[in-house]
């Protein structure tokens, strides 16, 4: 029997990382609090096939008053490193990474207090990813909002993240520090959790050679514990 | 035999700005940035673009003078950002959208997907969906079949499945797979790899050979594959000869007695 954990008590100024396969039960338990989801996808609609009728709508759908909406739409768009000119653009002929952009900019607008992001950073160039990991940690670190990354990628939420937790069959079976939980290698096996990059090397060479590197998240550490031990 | 598909001065708007290449191997994979013009190039490919300028050559005839309906069964093209079904069952969707039944249950045999039709189109997952535009576009029996980021819909798992069923099915059916990826990782498996950048051809060959240039794919602004980036660091400190993408090989390899 796996010891089942009671639903964490979700922490102002941190972000976690959700690993498990149908988790859409555990965001539904969020439901009465302020929270942003941004999708894997954004589809177009019908009703507001433009990108500004969309923002407008998906904003005023939320109940929220907020003056000067036209100015806070343009800023919320230059700030996620949108051209403005997008605003007339039908959705259905945006890029992958522009419908990412798109939710991220609504949601700077909404001000939720907990952020959600599905398939969080997948689909996004270098530069791209480092332009949404820093809005969301500065959303995160001036105005303590929790943000939750959902991704099946490892390595991804071992770089970005501070806590973890596993979903299982419905159920919590897991949380902790990130870097805690993804060096208790015999658990991540256990459930079949890719082990990160990283972490799976430093393991490797402890494991075949009794090499001890120490664990890392930067590639260039990792290149000069091997420096040092060859 | 393989096709061979020739681009040659593709120019669209400010996005593409001159593509030149001759594709001749049975697995492409096309890469870079975020909006440096991928999809656009397939758009072209797949005909819903027309305005471009330059011209396409597949096995030696210009794609413009096909016929649509002929076209298609030359070329299937597979992009997963919209999505629309208009029946209620995967089967009626497909009755409503090919008339290549045989072909059909050929398709679902080889991949073990029969359950697949009683399913209603609104339950099923990214991953059916997926599966459900593969068999519809598999049963044109197209000599080259496009996919567009799949990566995406897929979770690491599905997408490794996805990709060996689509190899089994290449190899009995000599066709050419022409796929987009962001995620370096992807194009490990492909034979010739392509990197996009600001509309322009940046990088082509063999992906490992093309991996290797660190350098240039840093400042385009794409991840390399993690063992990639261990190795070419490596061997920059004299530490390795070669990029070893097997975790153990490459334990053995730096510690060996």
């Amino acid at each position: 029997m796996e010891e089942v954990i009671q639903s964490p008590i979700w922490k102002d100024s941190t972000i976690y990382g959700i690993i498990g396969k149908s988790t859409k039960e555990l965001i539904n338990s969020f439901k009465e609090k302020n929270i942003y989801c941004i999708k894997k996808h954004l589809e177009s609609t019908m009703n507001h096939p433009t990108v500004y009728s969309r923002m407008e709508n998906e904003i005023r759908k939320r109940n929220l008053i907020i003056k000067n909406l036209e100015k806070k739409i343009i800023d919320s768009l230059k700030i996620v490193g949108l051209r403005t000119s997008l605003l007339n653009q039908n959705i259905h002929l945006l890029s992958t990474s522009e419908r990412k952009m798109i939710q991220l900019a609504i949601c700077l607008i909404t001000n939720p207090d907990i952020i959600i992001m599905e398939d969080a950073l997948k689909d996004l160039d270098k530069k791209t990813k480092k332009r949404v990991y820093n809005l969301l940690q500065k959303m995160k670190d001036q105005y303590q909002k929790t943000i939750i990354f959902i991704s099946d990628d490892t390595n991804i939420l071992y770089q970005y993240t501070n806590q973890i937790v596993i979903y299982k069959n419905d159920q919590i079976i897991k949380t902790g520090n990130t870097q805690e939980v993804f060096e208790n290698i015999s658990f991540l096996k256990k459930h079949r959790i890719k082990i990160p990059d990283m972490i799976e090397i430093t393991y490797l060479a402890k494991k075949k050679k009794n090499i001890k590197l120490e664990y890392h998240k930067d590639i260039r550490d990792i290149i000069k514990d091997i420096y040092k031990h060859v | 035999m393989s096709n061979i598909i020739q681009l040659e001065n593709i120019q669209y708007g400010q996005i593409l700005k001159n593509i030149t290449c001759t594709i001749q191997n049975d697995f492409v994979m096309i890469s870079g940035p975020n909006n440096c013009g991928k999809t656009t190039l397939i758009r072209i490919l797949n005909r819903e673009i027309k305005d471009y300028s330059g011209t396409i050559m597949i096995n030696n005839q210009n794609i413009e003078n096909y016929k649509l309906d002929e076209y298609l069964n030359i070329v299937q093209t597979i992009i997963p950002t919209e999505l629309l079904f208009l029946e209620e069952t995967v089967e009626e969707e497909i009755k409503l959208q090919t008339n290549n039944l045989e072909e059909i249950n050929i398709i679902l045999e080889e991949f073990k997907l029969k359950k697949l039709l009683s399913k209603k189109t609104n339950t099923l997952s990214d991953n059916e969906i997926i599966y459900l535009q593969l068999i519809l576009a598999l049963s044109h029996n197209p000599k080259i079949l496009i996919l567009d980021n799949i990566s995406s819909y897929l979770n690491k798992q599905d997408y490794k499945t996805i990709i060996n069923n689509l190899k089994e099915y290449q190899v009995k059916h000599s066709m050419t797979i022409i796929m987009t990826c962001i995620d370096l990782e992807e194009s490990i498996e492909s034979d010739y790899l392509y990197i996009m950048n600001h509309g322009e051809l940046a990088l082509e060959g063999n992906p490992l050979e093309v991996l290797k240039k660190d350098n240039i794919i840093n400042k385009i602004g794409l991840d390399l594959p993690f063992m990639v980036d261990l190795s070419v660091k490596l061997m920059d400190y004299d530490l390795l000869k070669e990029v070893i993408l097997e975790k153990d090989r490459m334990v053995e390899e730096l510690w060996k007695k």
